[in-house]
């Protein structure tokens, strides 16, 4: 069953004099529990694709739907490239993390109990409920950004270079949950990365190309769930990995 | 940490009187100033016991605050919400940008008699100009911190995809990130609210405040006590500015100090 279908998706930017049309004929169906991976080039329009899906941006063509839920009612869970930035310094982590349901003006003690109970939930433990953004690491900040996302129970997950920034341990550990959550809520992820060696977790990998840009392949990546790290060094992701090198490889050689 | 710095860390300042303290000692006691300059701590000690067992010092000291306050609190009820709004919206903050830089060019005390031609001699041209002087200042300190930048723009976009109101979003990112700026804004008027309090005092006709007292112990030679009005006026001063410092790390203790 599709959950989400982007249709005919375009953005122009205007300065005033010129107009820039940066997304060009963008259709994507992603079906329900789906992961779906984005790469391209930086500076591409990824970001700004994300934007517009994720509700921040206004497409100037094209349509986005979500199947069975009316628009005002879609939640979006979101984590920003810049995770550091995304989180509110003056807030502590149960604070940043309830940031949906203050929206929703929820009381404050409600939230935090039921942001600690996430936060345990997903096996952060170890993360200093009352520490105020810049005493956390980055890994520890992404997984805050991450929680968030998760905490208003979203119909979908749109996350913007989820790995980047992040020791190897960090990405294991962030890697992990998501794998975690996508096996016990079936939940759809639409993520960016830029490594190969992210895209295992990824049902199908887009490749965002032009300019305008739009996609020029789609990849499927054929592993059992739920996905392990060491599946990586299997014979079938190989050769995803290496269909997708070589595309890339004969994309920009063009250029 | 040394034995030294163990001992004298904390009290790095009271080493610095101490020091201040005994070259004035010195200075007067071998007579290295004229006394019509710098009097000797023991007439100085004397002035400031007679200022402070009259009550005059405290109404003249209230009558100064007072004016100082007003006038920054009215800058401040102004420029604050003038400057979050024009900070939102740099198409119009580009209209206002030269006139806002012009002004802030001229010296409020060069617009000491236009303020009295408009407001009289009264407390209304004083406050007048301390709210000329001050709310400038705070405008553009508020404009400044409301500017979107990149890090502002993440904690937006943040907020839109959670669907937060447009006026969550001024509420929780905006104000919030403005808070720091803004507060130094207001620590810089607070300083300068005192300075142009007290000038105008000397200047404006006033008939009583820390300034005129100044003036008339100036214009009868009675430097004791025109000193003693210079270190009350001094401690409420460094008082305000204490204040606002607390109140600024407050607002943005997640940002690191800047004494």
């Amino acid at each position: 069953m599709i959950e989400i279908q982007v249709a005919g998706l375009e953005k122009d930017f205007s300065d005033g004099k010129q107009t820039k049309k940066v997304l060009n004929s963008i259709n994507m169906d992603v079906e329900k529990g789906e992961i779906i991976a984005i790469r391209g080039n930086n500076g591409i329009g990824k970001t700004t694709l994300f934007n517009i899906l994720a509700g921040i941006e206004s497409p100037t063509k094209g349509s986005i739907n979500f199947s069975g839920v009316e628009k005002k009612k879609i939640r979006i869970g979101y984590t920003q490239q810049d995770y550091t930035s995304s989180l509110l310094p003056w807030f502590d982590v149960l604070d940043n993390v309830s940031i949906p349901l203050r929206l929703l003006k929820v009381p404050k003690p409600e939230r935090r109990q039921r942001a600690d109970q996430l936060l345990s939930n997903l096996g952060f433990d170890n993360l200093p409920r009352d520490a105020y953004p810049h005493q956390l690491s980055g890994g520890q900040k992404q997984r805050v950004a991450l929680a968030r996302a998760l905490f208003h129970e979203p119909h979908a997950l749109f996350l913007d270079e989820p790995f980047a920034n992040l020791d190897a341990q960090a990405i294991k550990d962030i890697q992990d949950v998501i794998s975690q959550i996508h096996h016990k809520k079936q939940l759809t992820i639409v993520y960016i990365t830029h490594e190969l060696d992210h895209i295992y977790l990824a049902d199908r990998v887009f490749l965002l190309h032009g300019k305008p840009a739009k996609f020029i392949d789609e990849f499927k990546v054929n592993l059992p769930r739920p996905r392990k790290r060491n599946m990586t060094l299997s014979y079938d992701y190989g050769n995803v990995r290496s269909h997708i090198l070589t595309r890339e490889e004969k994309l920009y050689d063009k250029i | 940490m040394t034995k030294y710095s163990a001992i004298f860390g904390n009290f790095k300042w009271v080493v610095s009187i101490g020091i201040i303290l005994g070259i004035w000692w010195l200075s007067t006691s071998l007579n290295w100033i004229n006394p019509l300059f710098l009097p000797s701590l023991d007439d100085l000690g004397n002035a400031i016991r007679e200022l402070l067992t009259n009550k005059t010092i405290y109404l003249d000291a209230f009558a100064t605050a007072y004016r100082a306050l007003i006038g920054l609190v009215l800058s401040a009820i102004v420029a604050i919400p003038l400057g979050l709004v024009l900070g939102r919206m740099q198409g119009v903050y580009e209209y206002i940008e030269f006139p806002v830089d012009f002004f802030r060019s001229i010296p409020s005390s060069a617009l000491f008699f236009l303020f009295i031609l408009v407001f009289g001699v009264g407390d209304l041209s004083k406050i007048a100009v301390v709210f000329y002087g001050c709310s400038l200042i705070i405008l553009v300190a508020t404009i400044y911190g409301a500017k979107v930048n990149k890090e502002k723009q993440d904690r937006i976009n943040m907020l839109t995809a959670f669907r937060a109101t447009p006026f969550q979003v001024f509420h929780l990112a905006v104000v919030r990130d403005a808070l720091p700026h803004i507060t130094a804004g207001l620590r810089i008027s607070v300083s300068l609210s005192l300075v142009l309090g007290i000038v105008t005092e000397m200047f404006l006709g006033a008939t009583n405040g820390l300034g005129r007292q100044i003036y008339d112990f100036y214009l009868r030679y009675e430097v004791p006590k025109m000193y003693a009005v210079i270190i009350i006026l001094g401690l409420l001063g460094f008082a305000f500015n204490k204040l606002f410092f607390i109140l600024e790390r407050k607002l943005s203790f997640w940002q690191p100090a800047e004494k």
